[in-house]
């Protein structure tokens, strides 16, 4: 298993498709950059209305900062392509290629598809996270660490907003769950795809079966006005909605992987390769 | 008998694809698979490689069941109809990829068998950009790299031209010195004559016919 694995983590990583990702998401930060960070900086540095001054923060400043920007708006619509560019086709792949033969020669059935369940996600994990990691290091190049103000109307989180006592004390740690919340949906989008692939034939349905599973998501939640299950508003800094409660997003993103893991497993158990 | 098969049937939606099929193989030989487009060599092949499950019967290797006592051949090397490759890798880095799902056989190993099969270990080139031939030679380094006991070739000189051929008989006649069990599916009664100790006929699924080839081995039925 922990030879599979390495074997596995090897495809995920070292790949075209997941340095496209790094690279989109490094055009993106890029983007942002010279859209955002510069022109700002070259302002005053500071966001004022009437008397009232504000310094800028890097903790608002980055791209997921602020989810009122186009920027943070197409990184989380397009979160579960990018999540699932990596692996996520790679269980259709090996199947309708023969690749799998090759590898089901070598290694048991079982550790080859878990040692590709735990490649995908943390692709998918990673893929999403880094880039915003890496925006955050630019972000501190032009912005100043400043502590968040809870007096001031300007600042991303409201006093009694979720998660407002950690903000305001430890900035940090607050940007630390942000990423980590980013990355396990990045890994739940990417084993998404790659239970797609279990069944569908075609891995662009396959790399598009998280997106759309997303969309009806959104659309889902709209309608029922339960905007306040859409994981894409606990992505960023910024809390868009006043009654956010993580359990909420977490419980969704939960039932999915679950569901998602049941139909995998239900189709790796399968013996016989001209059945699954 | 190394490989023994026992009553092994199989049916895909009701319909027979092998059917009754009792044989046993033994180490250190080489063994031909003969039959008609669709008579059964390659899912004969992939039954004993463990990749399909017998509806009825069973397959031992080595005295233990296949899918029962072992879910798949602790040593076996397969080349299967068209061989598949990582498109974005070379042809080395492709066999160390696959190596190292078991660390059986080192970097010299693999530079050893690409020359064996006639491929350059220095050859830069993706495998995408292999042709057809360079393919199917890199899918027979695949399937002996790691010096398996037991190898299934399907096809394994389809696309060769008259070097590659050359090179495969020679590797069969190493393995087989080696010790290795082979069996080789091929349409090319000529060539198979040629590889092998033993043939048996295939057709509709069914074992056919069993012909001894080499001299002595004859007392054997
Ligand atoms: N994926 C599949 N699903 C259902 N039936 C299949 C599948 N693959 C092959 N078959 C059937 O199984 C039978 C045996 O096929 P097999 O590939 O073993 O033939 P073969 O002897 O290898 O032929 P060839 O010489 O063309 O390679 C054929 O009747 C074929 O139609
Ligand atoms: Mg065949």
């Amino acid at each position: 298993m922990r030879k599979i694995l390495k074997t596995e983590l090897h495809r995920a990583f070292c790949c075209r498709a997941f340095f496209v990702i790094l690279g989109l998401g490094m055009v993106f930060v890029i983007w942002h950059t010279v859209q955002y960070k510069i022109p700002y900086t070259r302002s005053l540095g500071v966001m004022s209305h009437g008397e009232e001054v504000y310094p800028h923060n890097v903790y608002q400043e980055c791209i997921l900062g602020n989810s009122m920007s186009v920027h943070a708006y197409i990184y989380s619509m397009c979160l579960p392509v990018l999540a699932a560019l990596p692996f996520g086709a790679s269980a259709c792949q090996d199947r309708q290629s023969g690749y799998r033969d090759q590898i089901l020669s070598r290694t048991a059935r079982s550790a080859y598809y878990r040692a590709k369940w735990i490649a995908a996600f943390l692709s998918g994990a990673a893929g999403v996270v880094l880039p915003m990691i890496w925006d955050f290091l630019v972000t501190l190049w032009f912005f100043p660490v400043l502590s968040p103000d809870s007096m001031s109307r300007w600042d991303s989180v409201g006093v009694d907003g979720m998660m407002a006592g950690i903000y305001y004390h430890m900035p940090m740690l607050y940007m630390l769950a942000k990423w980590l919340f980013l990355a396990l949906f990045g890994g739940i989008f990417a084993v998404l795809s790659l239970t797609a692939g279990m069944f569908a034939k075609n891995s662009v349905v396959v790399l598009l079966t998280p997106v759309l599973i997303q969309l009806l998501y959104q659309s889902a939640t709209s309608f029922l006005n339960a905007r306040n299950w859409q994981f894409v508003a606990y992505y960023t800094v910024y809390q868009p909605l006043f009654s956010m409660r993580l359990w909420k997003p977490l419980l969704a993103g939960g039932v999915l992987l679950a569901a998602s893991l049941l139909l995998y497993v239900w189709r790796a158990r399968e013996k016989d390769v001209l059945k699954a | 008998m190394y490989v023994e098969l026992n009553d092994v049937s199989k049916q895909i939606r009701r319909s027979p694809i092998l059917s009754h099929i009792s044989v046993g193989f033994e180490k250190g030989r080489v063994y031909g698979l003969k039959g008609k487009n669709g008579s059964g060599k390659t899912m004969l092949l992939r039954v004993i490689a463990g990749l399909i499950l017998p509806s009825s019967g069973q397959v031992r290797i080595g005295g233990k069941i296949l899918g029962k006592d072992m879910s798949f051949p602790e040593s076996i090397g397969v080349l299967i109809e068209n061989p598949s490759f990582i498109g974005g890798e070379t042809g080395l880095s492709n066999l160390s990829i696959l190596a190292s799902i078991q660390g059986k056989a080192g970097k010299k190993d693999l530079e050893e068998t690409l020359e064996r099969v006639g491929l350059d270990p220095s050859d830069k080139r993706t495998y995408r950009k292999y042709s057809l031939g360079m393919k199917q030679r890199l899918g027979i380094a695949a399937a002996i790299m790691e010096k398996p006991d037991i190898i299934l070739l399907d096809e394994p000189i389809n696309a060769l031209d008259d070097k590659g051929v050359e090179a495969v008989r020679a590797i069969l006649a190493e393995e087989k010195a080696r010790g290795a069990l082979i069996i080789v599916a091929c349409h090319d009664e000529a060539e198979l004559r040629l590889l092998s100790d033993e043939i048996f006929y295939m057709q509709d699924g069914e074992l056919t016919g069993h012909e001894i080839l080499d001299k002595d081995r004859e007392d054997e039925p």
